[in-house]
């Protein structure tokens, strides 16, 4: 075990584990909008800024809590002046790039920022890439991309067409944080990255399934004990199957053997 | 895994307090009670009675197999396969993936699987006729 | 050339070479380097060829790598006197050919002149090179870089002979360290500490690197190194692999060093020809190839870890260091990377000794690495001064000796223009005021001026340089490079380039300068890499030293370099107008009017304010007004 200080209190930490982890594990909130627990973390938008000292850190040093792995001795402040600080600005720089985001007015009523006094821009995307690194590296789907540099970094399908290798899972919408990734979803199609893809529906009853063929193909590759037989039935309808053949073995027409163990 | 969850549908009458039970016992972010991972149905006549359905725990479970996030892991102590919803990236693929119907959508559309309560399922502790066991 | 098999072999073709040698011998050596192929060296190399061959003489022609003193080139020094003949035309071939080759006359006409008319004759006397200590550029200007004969001849690739046969790689480690060697790609960590995180580290294969992706707007050190004497680098990158274990290299060379990269690939073929390079070098255990691999012209590749992603085939930004590169870099193994310079320093040491490298430069580093700055360090040496090139000069020289004895002072002085800022580091360094001239240059004395070593690029400034354009010509600069991967860097800098923009523009607020301290101070320490915390410095040290230039900008509307043209107006005098009429045909835009021998006029809707009149106004007649007066 790892003996490491969040804002004075020790804590035990798990070997390889960063102080995000440890202080989300804790109770401790450290705003973020870059990191997510299904990705490695990034530090790409540098909000979950923390205070280190001793275990060889240099004297006031500032760090991003999702970057930085626990060590002994390590002492971690969460809310200096310092801290608090930066990340307002960093926060002010974010909401001047992206002035309608409620979920950046929010964070800038908790942290106490009050005027942006940069010029604002237009955007609603803040950049900090999760979609692409989603796409990437959890789906598995490499629908998306990185495009331009700089401040002309826009993420986004590749040449900005509709998506060839997209899926509809729609987990890049669900994962940004600022949620400006727009979803349409019908009875019949879902359109996503400007692109309309067919629900796929239940072989029973023909209600419309929160699954695309796309989908339904990639999620296959992962394991061969997925078939589209299990894949294309609705919940209710597979239920409603498990309900049948209990039905019959409470009322005597299945025995046991031959439903398996 | 030292306990086994039981359903007696013989027991059971289909009141569906288990549903209740489990509901009020996994509320959502926001308070509001969630959506019951286990279902109590009635049968029609001439069988007055009602069936459960809830999660087997599948050794080779199609829900884990299925999540790109690894949002689903197996709890050793309990056994349960547990749905890790900071991991979970919402795309569905355990809900379609279980072909028992046992992964249920919470009505803010976040998945949700039973989890035996962590070794103490609410379920069984309610059920009034004893048609629910873990042991 | 035979594949050479055993140190002891290589020993004996070095000195094989080495008695071929004669020094004494008449060698006319051409620079081809990229400056001097500029002003036109390649024809008169062209015109030597031509003429020798006509004349069937045996004198020896070289085609050398870049001499430094690209402000004159094209270069031509005949040895062994040393003769240097500057800014030669392919017509002065012939005169130099009969005269100095045959009559041992000197043509004053193609010598060096100083501002203050004196002409020097050898080139060691020159202002520009007698001050400098060349350790690193030592062969160039003798040896023809596409011959490994030449360089043979040099001694070179004896140092690696050495150590293959003497010298452990804990040993080659421990001097390296010693000798207080300093990466000199700008970071200033000391190497031998690398090297040895690196050689200890686990994981097989291990891998080095040559940062050869110089971006620095104005400087061109390492292009210089690698056209002039890519064997110096191959050779340090041998000795390297040999130190840390390494097995496989690669140089990650911008796209855009054409001639380097032909320079480089040719002497790579060279050395593994030799059997220098490929499996069991000189039939020893050790295995090591280099690999070119060219990069595509983004500045942040140069950072360590978006150059190995570059390498690595995916999109070049930083990513995070769990572990340091050299324990987890390219493809999760042991990684070392240096820079060009740094490589090149790696023989001279091993073939000279520590004692020799630690004699050179400041601090003490007997204890610790970190405790001084030891050897030489290549400046490029480039702006509002009369001698523009590449110098190398022993650490803890001042930047005065640098500007004013080889740099010869500030152009246009007989004009009245003065020194007013020296700009080290590259686009992230810092501006340091005429009070500091006389401070030591080395690592640390430039960061705690607020700038930094960078790779050495040295822009000098004169009075007519706004100092509030040039912060805002850096940070548009870093603000196009930047890789946009976190906040403060992509959003500080489009920020600072609004700010500054407005201000050049004369719409510049009080609260501007807050809220640009603001931001530079959560780039300097919130940043992902390097870049962006080091970006802020251009801004963070002319508002240091430069503040009333700023509050002169928003206060009056007045630009002290006169150079923001939104700012200033252009006027001729009537005291020193002698209706010449030369600026009135310069003109671009046919601004100016006036008769002959009477007093000029400049059209104030017509000017576009670009400065022509008064270059080529011989009477200092052109005052350019701003603020109040204008």
């Amino acid at each position: 075990m790892i003996h490491v200080r969040i804002n004075g209190k020790l804590l035990e930490a798990k070997k390889g584990e960063t102080v995000l982890q440890l202080a989300q594990r804790n109770g401790y909130h450290i705003p973020n909008l870059c990191y997510h627990p299904s990705l490695k973390a990034d530090g790409a938008c540098r909000m979950c800024l923390v205070e280190v000292k001793g275990a060889n850190a240099k004297p006031n040093s500032l760090t991003t809590a999702c970057t930085l792995t626990v060590k002994e001795g390590m002492e971690v402040l969460l809310d200096t002046p310092e801290v608090s600080k930066h990340r307002n600005t960093i926060l002010e720089m974010l909401m001047a790039l992206v002035p309608d985001s409620p979920v950046l007015t929010k964070m800038a009523e908790e942290y106490g920022l009050k005027e942006i006094r940069l010029a604002q821009g237009d955007e609603v995307c803040i950049k900090c890439g999760l979609c692409v690194r989603i796409c990437d590296e959890v789906v598995g789907a490499k629908a998306l991309a990185m495009e331009g540099r700089g401040t002309e970094t826009t993420f986004n399908p590749p040449f900005n067409e509709p998506p060839e290798r997209c899926v509809a899972c729609t987990s890049c919408a669900f994962i940004c944080p600022v949620q400006c990734i727009p979803v349409k979803k019908t009875n019949d199609s879902i359109t996503i990255w400007g692109r309309e893809f067919d629900r796929l529906k239940c072989t029973r009853c023909g209600r419309a399934l929160d699954l695309t063929e796309e989908h339904m193909a990639l999620m296959m590759t992962r394991s061969s004990h997925l078939k589209p037989e299990d894949l294309n039935v609705c919940d209710v309808c597979s239920r409603k199957e498990v309900l049948g053949t209990m039905k019959s073995l409470v009322d005597g027409q299945i025995t046991l053997e031959r439903v398996g163990k | 895994m030292e306990k086994t969850f039981i359903v007696i549908p013989e027991k059971c009458t289909g009141c569906r307090t288990c549903e209740l039970s489990c509901a009020y016992s996994h509320p959502m972010a926001s308070g509001q009670p969630g959506n019951p991972r286990i279902h109590a149905y009635n049968t029609k006549p001439p069988l007055e009675k009602g069936i459960q359905i809830v999660c087997l725990q599948c050794d080779t479970a199609a829900c884990m197999e299925a999540c790109p996030a690894f949002a689903l892991q197996r709890n050793l102590e309990t056994g349960a396969i547990e749905v890790h919803l900071d991991r979970c990236i919402n795309c569905h693929a355990c809900f379609n993936a279980c072909s028992f119907g046992n992964i249920v959508l919470d009505p803010n559309n976040r998945v949700a699987k039973c989890d035996l309560c962590g070794g103490d399922p609410k379920c069984v502790q309610f059920c009034p006729t004893g048609a629910l066991l873990y042991q | 050339m035979e594949r050479i098999s055993s140190p002891n072999a290589l020993l004996d073709v070095i000195k094989k070479h080495q008695d071929a040698r004669d020094p004494d011998k008449v060698r006319i050596s051409v620079c081809q380097g990229t400056g001097c192929i500029a002003s036109g060296a390649n024809s008169v190399m062209a015109s030597f060829e031509s003429t020798l061959l006509e004349k069937n003489s045996s004198v020896e022609l070289l085609g050398t790598g870049c001499h430094g003193f690209c402000e004159r080139g094209p270069l031509v020094v005949i040895q062994p006197e040393g003769t240097l003949y500057q800014r030669v035309k392919p017509e002065n071939v012939n005169e130099i050919l009969d005269k100095t080759i045959g009559n041992g006359e000197v043509i004053t006409k193609l010598l060096y002149r100083d501002e203050a008319k004196n002409t020097y004759e050898k080139e060691q006397d020159v202002p520009f090179y007698k001050h400098q200590e060349r350790i690193v550029f030592a062969m160039n200007g003798h040896i023809d870089p596409s011959r490994i004969e030449d360089y043979l001849a040099m001694g070179g690739y004896g140092a690696l002979a050495k150590v293959l046969l003497n010298i452990e790689p804990e040993q080659v480690i421990h001097m390296v360290t010693k000798s207080g060697l300093r990466g000199r790609g700008g970071g200033g960590f000391p190497a031998g500490v690398k090297w040895k995180s690196c050689r200890d580290a686990e994981g097989s294969p291990k891998y080095i690197i040559c940062n050869a992706d110089e971006g620095d707007p104005g400087a061109f050190m390492d292009r210089s190194i690698m056209e002039g004497n890519p064997h110096s680098v191959i050779e340090g990158m041998i000795i390297g692999a040999y130190a840390i274990g390494a097995t496989k290299g690669y140089v990650y060379i911008r796209n855009e060093y054409p001639l380097a990269l032909l320079r480089l690939e040719n002497a790579l073929e060279q050395a593994r020809e030799l059997g220098l390079l490929g499996d069991n070098i000189l039939g020893t255990d050790c295995s090591f190839d280099i690999t070119i691999n060219r990069g595509g012209g983004a500045f942040v590749c140069g950072e360590s870890t978006a150059l190995m992603m570059s390498i690595e085939g995916k999109v070049g930004r930083p990513r995070v260091k769990w572990q340091h590169t050299a324990k987890k870099g390219l493809w999760g193994n042991p990684t070392n990377i240096n820079n060009v310079e740094t490589w090149a320093n790696i023989p001279p040491i091993m073939d000279r000794g520590v004692d020799w490298f630690t004699s050179i430069g400041t601090g003490d580093v007997s204890n610790n690495p970190w405790g001084g700055s030891k050897g030489t360090k290549i400046f490029s040496l480039v702006g509002k001064v009369n001698n523009t090139g590449l110098v190398e000069v022993p650490m803890g020289i001042s930047i005065r000796s640098i500007v004013f004895d080889m740099g010869g002072g500030i152009k246009n002085s007989q004009k009245g223009r003065t020194f007013k800022a020296v700009q080290t580091g590259g686009p992230s360094g810092g501006c340091i005021p005429e009070q500091y001239l006389d401070n030591p240059i080395d690592f640390d004395e430039l960061t705690r001026l607020g700038s930094m070593m960078g790779s050495g690029g040295m822009i000098v400034m004169d009075d007519r340089t706004c100092m509030v354009e040039v912060a805002r010509y850096f940070v548009d600069f870093l603000k196009e490079e930047s890789c946009g991967k976190c906040t403060p860097c992509r959003e500080g800098l489009r920020a600072m380039s609004e700010i500054l923009g407005r201000i050049v523009k004369g719409q510049g607020r009080h609260e501007d300068l807050v809220v640009l301290e603001d931001l530079a101070s959560t780039m300097s320490v919130a940043s992902f890499c390097n870049l962006g915390l080091t970006a802020a410095n251009p801004v963070l040290s002319t508002l240091k030293y430069f503040r009333q230039e700023y509050l002169d900008h928003i206060d009056k509307g007045e630009c002290a370099g006169r150079q923001c043209q939104d700012l200033i107006k252009y006027t001729i005098s009537e005291e020193n107008c002698t209706g010449c009429t030369l600026c009135a045909r310069k003109c671009p835009t046919k601004a100016i009017s006036g008769e002959k021998k009477s007093l000029h006029v400049i059209d104030q809707e017509l000017c576009v304010r670009c400065g022509v009149c008064d270059d080529v106004c011989n009477f200092n007649a052109v005052t350019i007004l701003s603020g109040p007066e204008r």
